[in-house]
């Protein structure tokens, strides 16, 4: 939408644009006409000297009516020029109204911006999510501040158009006024030499054709020239239009870019952080397997010495009916009519001495849990395996005592 | 997969010691041997001015060695005779093979009364297992021994003992008339401190405590019927509670008191009764035509065992104490069976009896009928059991009549002293 009124505007002006040039070069054109006619004629007064001439009635007639119709003609053409100075108002109005464009389409700009600052609080949303930078909105603003600048200048660069072109249409405006006093001047001497042109018109008439004829290609070609001027100029303000929107893309793209760099640097930060992690989680896992060696280790010894235990332990069960014949040739009996059972952890020296007999599971007797802890002792030293090398496995035992089923 | 790693591993470390908790050796212990505790009790410590004869400390010894449970030490064994704790070297007691040491030591309070003090310790552990404080004076000296003895007795073996109890016995003397005396006599269980407490000339038989031990039945042949008499210890008040048509004989106090069981003998045949004491009511048990006779209570009350020779010879035979005529024989085995009575416990008696050896002490089982002669001699007569079963007693018979207590095993022996005359019969107080 915006484009399309910018087209329809751009379309006008340089319409417009033509029919001010157009104005100009005619206003122009008639002024090197009457030198010329003047030149011309101070030329063929000085050159020719007024001879006595018979002129018929009808030449006079037709001579004046000849007058009459270039009065017509010049009234005509400044009809023109006040159309053209009216034409040259309506340039500056659209100037104005262009002028008006370029404050809408920098409100559009600003909107743009506006955009872009939500955009670009939507990246800073986004950033903030990520992480709470506050530094990003800093650059982000500053980027925004060069950007409003750059419009600015922008904006100022309009503002000296808009001078320039109202510069140009009050020298248009000073070039007809002088024009008109010459005109005046013009009919005044034209009155004055009515009389005197009146004569030469027929024979200036051709050659005046011709020279319009001329003129006319030379204002084609001035005009061509003009347009080309103006088409170079268009496009020169194209391309200066193009690059201030490339600079703005610059703008926007290094902001980009900067967001860009932005989220690579926390990608990257992230990328770190995962890698710590990962790196964490490395040695965590390195930790753990050494932990399992370690108990596949302990395990391992915990089987070896689970053999160790069990071979000591048959060892030791060879003794055990000769420990059971000592401690039950120790314990003396108490003839009791309840059935009790007493359990005793005993611990033995490396000789079989009994070092300790703790009651582990009482009877509920005293007496009874006495009498057992009494055989124990006296049956020390127990005999067990010689072999030093079973005394960690055996040096701890139980004996289980009931007392015999009479 | 690391914590189910650390879980698994956890599991194994648990099961390895689960195994190795398990692995512990037990080594089954039922057997032992019946034989004396071995213990040494020190001679106590006694001042200078104190008699030197008392030697209290033998009472202790004495009592544990009769119930066969001791195998108490000779003092001449000792390595040392400590009196007070710090003296005590329990290495030396292990040395000579003392499981327990009793020490003591007497203090002069008065001229009559003295402190003693005395402590049990268990040799292997070194700790005290028990300690006591008694005053005592020559009137009570013996019994305070019977007393420590008690406690020894306990907190070695778990079960009660009976030193503190008395006996009763008859005896028959002949006086310095030429004349025949029959007398009741109440002593201490080891036959000290015995007291006369009937005098009479006609026969004491059947003597029996009541469950209080305050009062003794017993029945006294006079010329041609002998009648049932209950006596008062301490006031030696006494009455006549059967004199029924016939001989009433054999009286036995009820667990309960409130009866006695007895026996009336008309033309040679005898029957068991029960006499209610507050109403004199009885009730026949037995009706036979045979002799049923020496009744006895179990401890529950629900029987009275008696001998009778309705079979083959006299055997124990045993009838529902609430209930006529439901009578069971008991003893199946020996020539004769006899004087039977029951253990504390209820599941023995002790009876007389004649395995082809003469006649004997035996025990008899009342779950496997079987009977075990514990006395070593063979004209045995009245044997009984003491309250607490630690202990027997008979009557040895023959020139010499004696009572001998016996270990309930059999193996230790030992006369009651101070028994002078032909003892005919005895009976055993109740553990009050």
């Amino acid at each position: 939408m915006p484009d399309q009124t910018h087209k329809s505007f751009g379309v006008k002006s340089a319409l417009l644009a033509i029919c001010v040039h157009a104005a100009i070069v005619l206003a122009v054109g008639v002024n090197i006409i009457f030198d010329n006619v003047l030149d011309s004629d101070s030329t063929s007064t000085s050159v020719q000297p007024i001879q006595a001439r018979a002129v018929t009635e009808e030449a006079i007639n037709a001579e004046l009516e000849l007058i009459r119709q270039r009065e017509e003609q010049e009234r005509l053409r400044i009809l023109d020029q006040n159309k053209q100075l009216e034409q040259a108002r309506r340039e500056q109005q659209e100037a104005e109204q262009k002028l008006a464009l370029i404050e809408s389409r920098r409100e559009v700009e600003e909107e743009r911006i506006q955009k872009a600052e939500q955009a670009r609080q939507t990246q800073e949303d986004e950033l903030r999510e990520l992480e709470n930078v506050t530094r990003q909105k800093q650059e982000n603003l500053t980027a925004i501040e060069k950007e409003q600048s750059i419009m600015q200048t922008a904006l100022k660069k309009l503002e000296q158009e808009k001078q320039e072109r109202e510069k140009a249409a009050e020298e248009i405006r000073t070039q007809e006024l002088a024009s008109k006093q010459k005109q005046a001047e013009e009919l005044e001497s034209l009155h004055k030499e009515k009389a005197r042109l009146k004569q030469e018109l027929a024979q200036l008439e051709i050659a005046k054709q011709e020279r319009l004829q001329a003129e006319d290609k030379r204002q084609q070609e001035i005009r061509k020239e003009k347009e080309r001027k103006k088409a170079a100029a268009k496009l020169e303000e194209e391309k200066k239009e193009k690059e201030r929107q490339a600079a703005i893309e610059r703008e926007e793209k290094e902001r980009l870019a900067a967001i860009e760099k932005k989220k690579r640097q926390e990608r990257e930060a992230q990328d770190k952080k995962r890698k710590v992690e990962q790196a964490k989680l490395a040695e965590l896992a390195k930790a753990q397997e050494t932990e399992r060696r370690k108990e596949e280790e302990i395990r391992q010894r915990r089987i070896a010495e689970e053999q160790r235990r069990n071979k000591a332990i048959s060892e030791f069960s060879k003794y055990i009916p000769a420990i059971r014949n000592k401690v039950e040739n120790e314990w003396t009996v108490l003839d009791v009519s309840e059935s009790f059972k007493t359990t005793v952890l005993v611990k033995i020296d490396v000789s079989g001495e009994v070092m300790s007999a703790t009651v582990t599971n009482s009877s509920g007797s005293d007496e009874f849990d006495r009498s057992v802890t009494i055989a124990i002792r006296k049956a020390s030293p127990l005999p067990i395996p010689p072999d030093p090398e079973f005394y960690n496995y055996i040096q701890e035992f139980q004996f289980s005592f009931s007392n015999p089923s009479s | 997969m690391p914590k189910i790693a650390s879980k698994f591993l956890l599991i194994v470390v648990l099961l390895l010691a689960g195994s190795y908790a398990n692995a512990v050796v037990t080594i089954e212990i039922d057997q032992g041997v019946k034989r004396g505790i071995p213990i040494a009790i020190v001679p106590f410590g006694i001042p200078q001015d104190i008699d030197e004869g008392l030697e209290l400390d033998e009472v202790i010894r004495s009592d544990l060695s009769r119930t066969g449970r001791f195998d108490v030490k000779k003092v001449d064994g000792f390595l040392q005779t400590p009196t007070k704790v710090e003296d005590v070297i329990f290495a030396d007691w292990r040395l000579i093979g003392v499981d327990y040491l009793v020490i003591g030591s007497i203090e002069r309070v008065d001229e009559i009364n003295s402190r003693l003090e005395t402590r049990l310790f268990n040799v292997f552990d070194e700790k005290q297992i028990f300690g006591s404080q008694f005053i005592v004076s020559t009137s009570n000296d013996r019994q305070v021994m019977h007393r420590i003895a008690n406690e020894v007795y306990k907190r070695v073996t778990g079960t009660k003992s009976s030193f503190h109890t008395r006996i009763a016995y008859s005896i028959a003397s002949v006086s310095s008339e030429n004349k025949t005396e029959h007398k009741l006599v109440v002593a201490d269980y080891d036959g000290h401190n015995a007291t006369v407490v009937l005098k009479t000339d006609n026969p004491i038989l059947s003597p029996s405590w009541s469950p209080d031990s305050e009062m003794i039945t017993y029945s006294i042949l006079e010329k041609n019927q002998s009648k049932v008499w209950v006596q008062k210890i301490s006031s030696g008040k006494r009455q006549v509670v059967a004199e029924f048509e016939g001989q009433n004989r054999s009286p036995s106090w009820s667990p309960d008191g409130t009866r006695l069981a007895f026996t009336i003998s008309r033309k040679g045949n005898s029957d068991i009764f029960v006499l209610t004491l507050a109403t004199g009511e009885i009730v026949q048990l037995t009706r036979d035509r045979q002799i049923d006779t020496e009744p006895a209570w179990s401890p529950d009350a629900d029987y009275i065992v008696f001998t009778s020779n309705r079979g083959k010879g006299a055997q124990i035979y045993r009838v529902r104490a609430n209930e006529n005529q439901l009578v069971e024989r008991m003893t199946m085995y020996g020539k004769s069976n006899s004087r039977a009575s029951y253990s504390p416990s209820g599941e023995q008696l002790i009876l007389i009896t004649d395995q082809g050896k003469g006649n004997q002490v035996g025990i008899f089982d009342i779950e496997s009928k079987s009977i075990t002669v514990v006395s070593p001699t063979s004209i045995d007569d009245s044997a009984v059991y003491s309250p607490n079963g630690d202990m027997l007693m008979y009557i040895v018979e023959g020139r010499d009549r004696h009572i001998k207590i016996l270990s309930p095993d059999g193996r230790v022996q030992s006369r009651v002293e101070f028994v002078e005359g032909a003892v005919k019969q005895v009976a055993w107080s109740s553990d009050n």
